[in-house]
C-alpha cells in the first residue's frame, strides 16, 4: 500500500514543473488540509507539494493584514544571565549579578509593520539645483561683485518599481528600549499569529494604524526614489507580493536597580543577544592632575609657600575669565578641586 | 470580550485591533462592526507606589537634580482619547476632568491592552471617559492608561509629576535645581598627602634646581606607572 | 491586528476535480487530465486561455516565448478623462494668474503675502523677475498640440495595447522597461490558441496584478515634457478591457533576446531563468 503510495506520489512530483526555488529562506508554517501535516512555506511560492501525503496544494493569500509571531530560542533564566553578563562586561567587572538587584523581567512580543514585496511607483515634482553666481550691488564706493546662491526649480518625472522591504515599529519602541533597531524577517521560521495568543502570551498592541504603516512606507519609497533635494508634487504607489503585514518580535526586558538608580537591558529573545543596555557610569580620576597638580604645588611651596596663593589665585581669575561670571569662592574651590582630583578608579 | 456570530449566534471571543474572524462554530468569516464607536481599551497595571518613587528618584539622579522627598502618590486610569492631528501623527488627548498635569500623550506605552472591564482596573479608581461626541466619533481608540500623580518636595519647594505605570516614563515640566556638586573627600585627602609626599621627596635634591627635577620625576613615574596598570588592566576584561 | 491568515488549500483543476501539477511562484497551470489552463488570482482558481503569437517569419535560432498580459485601452474614454483634466486645471490657473495680476500691481511686497521666502533679497530688487520661480503657484499644463498627436496616433492604429511582462525577473527595472519597450513599438502579430500540454506557461504575475501595473506603464510610454506635469499626471488613468495572457516569440543569441514581433532587443539577464527554457 505504502509503495503504490510512494510510486504516485513520486509521479505526480515528477509532473511538478522545476523551478528556480525563491530566494528568501523566509518561511511560514501552515497544516496540509489534506494530511494536517506541518509545514513552511517560502515567501514568493505559490503552490507547493506536501512532503507527508504528496498532496499537491495552493497557497491561499486573502486580502487583509496578515500576522505573524516568532517563538523565543531564548528561555527567561537566559535572558536574565545575558543580561547580568552584559552588566558586568560594561562596567569592567565592577558590577556584579549581587550588586544589582532586579526589578522585573518580562517577556513582550513587539509588533512591526511590515511592506514587502514590489512596489510600482510614479512621481514627479521639481528638482531644486543651487548655485552660486556674482550679482552686482551698488554701493557707496561704487558698483561691487557680491556672491548670492540661486536656486533653479528643475521639473522631474520618475517611474519606479522596486523590491520594497521596510519595516517599522507599530508601538513605542522608546519604553522597551529598542529605539532605532528594524526588523530582519529572513532565516526565522514565523508562525501565523492568531489573536486567542493574546490571551496566554504578552503581545504589544500595536498602536500605529495599517493606514498609518502604509502612508510611512510611501514616504519612504518618495525619498528613495527622488533625486536628493527634490520637491515631490505627486505621485502614486501600488504595492504587490506581501503587501501589509504585522510581524511579532520576542524581546526580554530587565530592569534592576543599582545605587538609587534604575537601569534596563533589553534582550533579543531569538538570538539572546543585548540590543540595548543601560550600565551605571561613573567619571573616572584624570590621572594627570592628580599626579601633577600636587607635584606642581610642592615645587612652589618648596621655592616660596606665598607662591601656592597667587598659583590659586591666578587659577580663579583665568577659571572666572573662561566662564565670563563671577563665581563665588568657596564654591570655585570645590569645583576645581573636583575637577582635578574627583571621580573613581 | 465575547461577540455573538451573525449567521449561527455562537459566542466567539476578539481582542483589541482584531477585524475579522473565523467563527468558532460554523467556520464563517465575519467582520468586526465598527458602529459601537471607538474601542476602549484598558492597560492593566499592578500598581506598585515604590517602583513609582524608585522611577522618581531615578529619573532625578540620572539629570543630577536634587533628591525628593515627602513623596506623595495618588493612582488612576486616565482616559486618553487617541485622535489625529494635522500631519497625520496620533496624539492621545486626556478626557475632561482628569488632573491639570495631563497633557497630550505622543507616546502611548506599549503592553498588552485589554478590552476595557472594571475588573481590570483591580479596584483602582478610574477616571471616567467625558468628552464631546464630535471628538469621539473623530477617535479610533480610547486608551485608559495608568498613571501615578506625584507630589514631593526637593530643595525646599513643592513639585509635582505624573508617572506612566509599565513603562515608569516620568512626565515632568518644572524641575528642581541641581542637587550640590559632588565632592570627592577622600580623592582630596589623597591629593594632598601626595603633596607632602612630593615635599619630602624633594628633599633629596641639594638644590632648587634639582628639588623640581626630582619631584618632576616621580610624579611622572607616578603617573606613568597608573597609566600602565590602567591599560594593563583595561586589556584583560 | 491580523485577518487574513494564511493557509493551502487543495491544487485541483476547476473543472474535472483532477490534481494540477505544482508551480512554486508561477500562477498558470494547466490540468492533467483535462488539459484546461487556469491562474491564480486574488479571488483563487480562474480558467483561463492562452495565446501564443506565431514569428512572423522564418528565423534561425533557438526562439523562446515569453508570457505577456495585453489590455487594450478604451482611447475614448481616455480622451474624455484628457479633456476633463486640462479643463479642471486651466480653471485653476486662470484664477491663479487673475490674482497674481492684481498683486503686482498694487504693491512692492505681494511677495512676502504669498509666503516666498525672500530673505536676502531688498525690496528694489524684489521688483525685478528674475530671481523668482511661479511654479509652485501656477499648474504646469502639458501642450495641447502634444496631447492631441499622442490621442491621434493611438486613435489611428486603430486598437491600442498596453502590454505588461508576465515572467519572472529578478531585476525589477525590467518591468517597466520592457513593457514601455513593447507598448511603444505596438506590434502586429497574429495568435492562436495554445494548450500544448507539454509546454507549461512560466507566467509569475496575476491578472489583478497586471492591472494595477497598466498606468505605471502608459505612464512610462508619455514623452518626459508630459510626465513632468505633476498636476496633470496625478488624476490621469487609463481604462482598459479585461487582460489577456499572450505568449510572444523571442529570438535568443548570446546575452541578448530579439522580439520577433516588436523588433526590439533586450538583455538576456533581464529575464529570469526559467522562463528561457
Amino acid at each position: 500500500m505504502t509503495e503504490t503510495l510512494d510510486k504516485a506520489r513520486a509521479e505526480a512530483a515528477a509532473q511538478d514543473v522545476p523551478h528556480e526555488a525563491p530566494a528568501s529562506a523566509e518561511t511560514f508554517g501552515v497544516s496540509c488540509s489534506a494530511c494536517g501535516g506541518s509545514l513552511r512555506v517560502h515567501e514568493g511560492e505559490r503552490s507547493i507539494r506536501c512532503e507527508y501525503c504528496g498532496a499537491a496544494l495552493l497557497v491561499t493569500r486573502p486580502r487583509g493584514v496578515r500576522g505573524y509571531i516568532l517563538d523565543p530560542s531564548i528561555s527567561e533564566g537566559k535572558a536574565r544571565l545575558a543580561a547580568l553578563k552584559h552588566l558586568s562586561e560594561e562596567t569592567g567587572g565592577r558590577i556584579k549579578a549581587r550588586h544589582a538587584s532586579i526589578i522585573d523581567l518580562r517577556m513582550i512580543n513587539v509588533p512591526f509593520w511590515r511592506m514587502s514585496g514590489m512596489m510600482a511607483g510614479w512621481m514627479s515634482g521639481d528638482e531644486v539645483i543651487r548655485y552660486q553666481i556674482e550679482v552686482p550691488v551698488p554701493g557707496p564706493e561704487g558698483t561691487k561683485m557680491v556672491k548670492r546662491t540661486q536656486e533653479e526649480k528643475r521639473p522631474f518625472s520618475e517611474l519606479t518599481f522596486k523590491r520594497i522591504e521596510w519595516s517599522t515599529p507599530a508601538c513605542s519602541l522608546r519604553d522597551l528600549g529598542l529605539q532605532g533597531i528594524s526588523l530582519r524577517t529572513q532565516m526565522l521560521q514565523w508562525n501565523v499569529f492568531e489573536h486567542e495568543m493574546q490571551d496566554r502570551l504578552n503581545i504589544a498592541l500595536p498602536l500605529k494604524t495599517a493606514a498609518q504603516a502604509q502612508s510611512d512606507g510611501y514616504s519612504y519609497m518618495t525619498t528613495l526614489a527622488a533625486p536628493a533635494g527634490a520637491l515631490v508634487k505627486a505621485s502614486r504607489f501600488e504595492l504587490f507580493g506581501n503587501r501589509l503585514s504585522i510581524y511579532y518580535y520576542p524581546v526580554y526586558v530587565l530592569r534592576y536597580r543599582h545605587a538609587g538608580r534604575i537601569y534596563s537591558i533589553t534582550i533579543d529573545g531569538n538570538n539572546g543577544s543585548v540590543i540595548r543596555g543601560d550600565v551605571p557610569t561613573w567619571r573616572k580620576i584624570t590621572a594627570r592632575s592628580f599626579f601633577l597638580v600636587p607635584a606642581f604645588a610642592a615645587i612652589l611651596a618648596g621655592i616660596w609657600w606665598p607662591l601656592l596663593i597667587i598659583a590659586a589665585a591666578a587659577t580663579y581669575i583665568y577659571d572666572v575669565a573662561q566662564s565670563g561670571t563671577i563665581l563665588p569662592p568657596v564654591r570655585w574651590a570645590r569645583e576645581r578641586l573636583e575637577r582635578w582630583f574627583g571621580g573613581r578608579l | 470580550m465575547q461577540v455573538n456570530c451573525r449567521l449561527c449566534g455562537g459566542e466567539n471571543s476578539i481582542h483589541p485591533g482584531q477585524e475579522m474572524l473565523f467563527c468558532s462554530y460554523c467556520g464563517s468569516a465575519l467582520a468586526i462592526e465598527e458602529d459601537r464607536g471607538p474601542e476602549r481599551l484598558i492597560l492593566p497595571h499592578d500598581r506598585s507606589d515604590r517602583h513609582a518613587e524608585e522611577a522618581l528618584r531615578s529619573f532625578l539622579a540620572a539629570r543630577s537634580l536634587a533628591s525628593p522627598k515627602d513623596i506623595r502618590l495618588e493612582f488612576a486610569y486616565v482616559p486618553y482619547t487617541m485622535l489625529e492631528d494635522d500631519r497625520g501623527h496620533l496624539f492621545g488627548q486626556p478626557g475632561k476632568g482628569v488632573w491639570p498635569e495631563a497633557g497630550p500623550l505622543t507616546v502611548p506605552p506599549a503592553g498588552s491592552y485589554r478590552f476595557f472591564d472594571e475588573p481590570l482596573a483591580g479596584g483602582e479608581k478610574v477616571i471616567p471617559l467625558d468628552e464631546d461626541p464630535e471628538t469621539l466619533a473623530l477617535a479610533a481608540r480610547v486608551l485608559f492608561l495608568p498613571l501615578y500623580r506625584v507630589r514631593y518636595r526637593a530643595a525646599g519647594k513643592k513639585y509635582r509629576a505624573l508617572i506612566m505605570g509599565e513603562s515608569y516614563y516620568v512626565f515632568a515640566d518644572v524641575l528642581p535645581p541641581e542637587r550640590p556638586a559632588p565632592f570627592s573627600a577622600a580623592n582630596i585627602i589623597a591629593a594632598a598627602s601626595m603633596a607632602v609626599a612630593y615635599l619630602f621627596i624633594g628633599q633629596l635634591g641639594h638644590s632648587a634646581a634639582a628639588r623640581i627635577l626630582v619631584i618632576m620625576a616621580s610624579a611622572l613615574i607616578g603617573w606613568g606607572a597608573f597609566t600602565l596598570k590602567a591599560r594593563i588592566a583595561d586589556r584583560s576584561d | 491586528m491580523s485577518d487574513g491568515v494564511i493557509t493551502v488549500q487543495r491544487l485541483q483543476c476547476g473543472h474535472c476535480g483532477g490534481e494540477l501539477p505544482v508551480m512554486g511562484r508561477y500562477v498558470t497551470f494547466q490540468c492533467r487530465t483535462c488539459f484546461r489552463r487556469c491562474v491564480l488570482t486574488d479571488d483563487g482558481l480562474a480558467p483561463i486561455s492562452v495565446y501564443r503569437a506565431s514569428p512572423p517569419e522564418e528565423r534561425e535560432g533557438k526562439i523562446v516565448y515569453l508570457p505577456f498580459w495585453v489590455l487594450t485601452a478604451d482611447i475614448d474614454a481616455l480622451r474624455k478623462k484628457v479633456a476633463s483634466v486640462m479643463a479642471g486645471l486651466a480653471e485653476i490657473s486662470q484664477k491663479i494668474a487673475t490674482a497674481k495680476i492684481e498683486r503686482e500691481t498694487s504693491a512692492p511686497d505681494w511677495m512676502t503675502e504669498l509666503g516666498m521666502n525672500m530673505m536676502g533679497v531688498s525690496s528694489e530688487e524684489a521688483r525685478r523677475p528674475a530671481v523668482i520661480d511661479h511654479s509652485s503657484l501656477t499648474k504646469r499644463l502639458p501642450s495641447r498640440a502634444e496631447l492631441e498627436h499622442i490621442l491621434g496616433r493611438m486613435e489611428s492604429a486603430g486598437r491600442w495595447h498596453i502590454y505588461i511582462p508576465a515572467f519572472w525577473t529578478a531585476n525589477t527595472r525590467a518591468y517597466l522597461q520592457i513593457g514601455k519597450m513593447m507598448t511603444r513599438s505596438q506590434p502586429v502579430f497574429h495568435a492562436e490558441l495554445f494548450d500544448d500540454p507539454d509546454k507549461p506557461v512560466m507566467c509569475a504575475l496575476g491578472p489583478q496584478d497586471a492591472a494595477r501595473l497598466v498606468d505605471y506603464i502608459f505612464f512610462a510610454t508619455l514623452p518626459g515634457s508630459i510626465q513632468t506635469c505633476p498636476d496633470f499626471m496625478k488624476e490621469l488613468s487609463l481604462e482598459t478591457g479585461k487582460p489577456v495572457l499572450i505568449e510572444f516569440p523571442f529570438l535568443e543569441s548570446p546575452g541578448s533576446l530579439e522580439s520577433l514581433v516588436g523588433g526590439f532587443h533586450i538583455q538576456s539577464q533581464m529575464v529570469g531563468t526559467d522562463s528561457l527554457e
